[in-house]
């Protein structure tokens, strides 16, 4: 175990660096730059600018720079806001997309592991075919959809929750009510797929030989399910829940604009427009970082659920 | 139904039907089963695959699924008690801890994710007022009796740990650890090699006589019953066609059924050169029940009563059980009884 913990650390900066160089020269080769807005400038200015921000150097040379950069963590400033560097705008914003997708994560495993639990056990009831049908839905209407809905049902037309903002209590966390319906638009489609993955697993696990031993046993069914199916059921929900939970913590533009959420997932899409090479290569790799790290932790507890798997 | 002079026995199955709906319609697994056990007793139930002695088995504790099983008719009483009548919470009590099971493949049977000990233990913990502690200990003796070596070193292991053969002796530790009195063995060495077999059936056997268990022993394998087993029923399509102690059965089998079985199995004592005779065609599908008798069409010696009509398992006059219009003196047909009467 801890020899391959180690072989997958080693390969964590590996990864990441071929993350950072492919991301670096991409969105170089985008058209425009940062200073070729719509906005009409002075040539003088915009070379005054480019040099500041050594962008009238060779690629190679703010390469190596960049990197070098890196080492300190320090990833630059942004060339768009002005004064800010992107270590202060993820530090700003990522919390709130932490804040949002941890509230959303934990409402989509409650929601999906509860259905899909019950649908797996009590297969074609009214129950497994009415959550099924709820999943479908969850899967199918993408959350521009769900997000305007909710907030027309229940900020507009019932008045119990506001339609949008964020006005914070302390830190990064919201009051209450700021949270729930962003929270549920974008925990919609997870739950949905854990229910699925779920009742799957269940579904897999409840027809083993094994559990007809329990059964024979003379076991409760809570317990013959607690017990000696949940291990086995959980296995593909565990894999989906890797990238998922690097997904849902570095926010979502949707959601976030939507609920107009001060968070990381809109200063991702709106970077890349803006062509603020620094902050989009800061967010790429924030969620680069994210990604290896829940995959890695993923990996390990398979290792805790299945005793078969061996680290080699 | 019971003889009152006779000791109430173990297990009496009368008349039990069970029947499965699927996409296909309606399968009659089990048409009418009757048989009992006796106390102490070793009962070996034959058949070929898909002939309901797994489901009729596996209905004694109801761990037949229903849906899509049903239960359509017939008494499971255990000394006397009517187990299809019980709640579920005294079914459990039952369940390993009056009757155990243990099943074909040792590979899959025992929970992958779960240590052995746990296994054992909480079948221990369920049935019986011992500590945890106690309830280990009690584990690891009752892997040393079924020969596990260094079961005290052992008893943390997973399954994937343990071979084959090894995780069935598991198996039969995890099912008579509870001190069941009666044992009900679905195939226990089908999946395991021939070596393994005869140690796993050695052990069942010292095991039944160490613990004056009774035990249903439920194979398609003639030998296995001829070693183990007192007295055998043999079942066909869902009905059992003779019922008789077991070397009678082996040495003056009285129905075609068992006589075909008998000839499609090697012997030691075959003559060099002997043919096996496998049997003819294919059982039948059982979309209904039975009208008539069942083996009929792969018969060699149905004649047009056959057909027509069901024959019941009925008594010779030396007592033995057969459900056949045909007499057979050593394995051959002597007359159609009531051969004309019929029509």
């Amino acid at each position: 175990m801890g020899r391959y913990l180690f072989k997958r650390l080693v390969q964590v900066p590996i990864v990441l660096l071929v993350l950072i160089t492919l991301s670096f020269f991409m969105v170089r080769l985008a058209p425009g730059n940062p200073f070729s807005g719509e906005k009409k400038m002075d040539e003088s200015v915009r070379q005054a600018l480019n040099a500041k921000y050594g962008l009238d150097a060779p690629w190679p040379i703010q390469y190596l720079k960049y990197l070098k950069g890196l080492a300190t963590l320090d990833l630059g400033p942004s060339y768009k806001q002005k004064g800010l560097t992107v270590n202060e705008i993820i530090a700003e914003k990522a919390p709130v997309s932490a804040v949002l997708g941890l509230t959303a994560m934990i409402l989509a495993l409650a929601l999906g592991l509860t259905a899909g639990i019950i649908s797996g056990i009590r297969q074609n009831s009214n129950f497994d075919y009415g959550s099924m049908g709820v999943a479908m839905i969850g899967l199918s209407v993408p959350t521009f959809v769900v997000g305007p809905l909710l907030a027309l049902v229940f900020g507009l037309k019932l008045g119990w929750l506001p339609v949008a903002g964020y006005e914070r209590m302390a830190g990064p966390i919201p009051y209450p009510q700021y949270l729930i319906l962003p929270a549920i638009t974008l925990a919609l489609p997870f739950a949905a797929r854990i229910a699925r993955l779920t009742r799957a697993g269940m579904l897999d696990v409840i027809n083993q030989d094994y559990i007809r031993t329990a059964w024979a046993k003379g076991l409760r069914e809570r317990v013959i399910v607690l017990r000696h199916a949940m291990r086995g059921a959980m296995l593909p929900v565990v894999s989906f829940l890797g990238p998922a939970v690097a997904q849902i913590l570095t926010g979502s533009l949707v959601v976030e604009q939507i609920f107009q959420i001060p968070g990381i997932g809109y200063e991702f899409v709106k970077s890349a427009l803006n062509r603020d090479y620094t902050l989009v290569l800061g967010t790429v790799i924030l969620f680069g970082v994210l990604l290896v790290a829940f995959n890695l932790l993923v990996d390990v507890i398979y290792g805790f659920l299945d005793p078969r798997i061996r680290y080699a | 139904m019971s003889d009152p002079a006779k000791p109430l026995p173990v297990l009496e199955l009368d008349d039990l039907r069970v029947r499965f709906k699927t996409d296909g319609g309606m399968v009659h697994a089990v048409n009418g089963v009757s048989f009992r056990v006796d106390e102490g007793e070793a009962l070996g139930v034959v058949g070929e695959s898909g002939c309901g002695k797994s489901v009729t088995n596996m209905t004694v504790l109801r761990l037949i699924p229903t849906p899509p099983g049903e239960v359509s008719s017939g008494t499971i009483k255990y000394r006397g008690t009517d187990l299809l009548k019980l709640s579920a919470k005294e079914i459990r009590k039952v369940r390993g801890g009056k009757i155990a099971m243990i099943f074909q493949d040792p590979m899959t049977c025992l929970n992958p994710f779960l240590r052995i000990s746990k296994q054992l233990t909480e079948a221990i913990l369920l049935h019986s007022d011992m500590t945890p502690d106690e309830a280990r200990e009690r584990a690891i003796q009752e892997l040393e009796r079924v020969g596990i070596p260094d079961a005290a070193g052992r008893v943390d292991s997973y399954p994937h740990e343990f071979s084959g053969g090894m995780r069935q002796r598991v198996m039969i530790a995890m099912a008579l650890c509870t001190d069941p009195d009666l044992l009900i063995a679905d195939e226990p060495t089908t999946a395991l090699d021939v070596t393994i077999q005869a140690q796993i059936l050695d052990v069942l056997r010292r095991l039944q006589a160490e613990k004056g268990m009774s035990l249903v022993l439920v194979t398609h394998d003639l030998a296995v019953v001829a070693g183990m087993c007192t007295r055998v029923v043999v079942m066909y399509a869902g009905r059992i066609v003779e019922e008789a102690p077991v070397d009678d059965l082996f040495a003056d089998p009285r129905h075609p059924y068992t006589i075909a079985l008998l000839g499609s199995v090697p012997r030691l004592d075959d003559p060099v050169g002997r043919h096996l005779t496998p049997i003819e065609g294919l059982p039948p599908k059982l979309a209904e029940e039975p009208t008539s008798c069942a083996f009929a069409p792969r018969c060699t010696y149905a004649f047009d009563r056959c057909r027509a009509e069901l024959p019941k398992l009925e008594p010779d006059p030396d007592g033995r059980l057969r459900a056949c219009f045909v007499t057979f003196k050593d394995g051959v047909p002597v007359e159609p009884v009531d051969a004309g009467g019929a029509a």
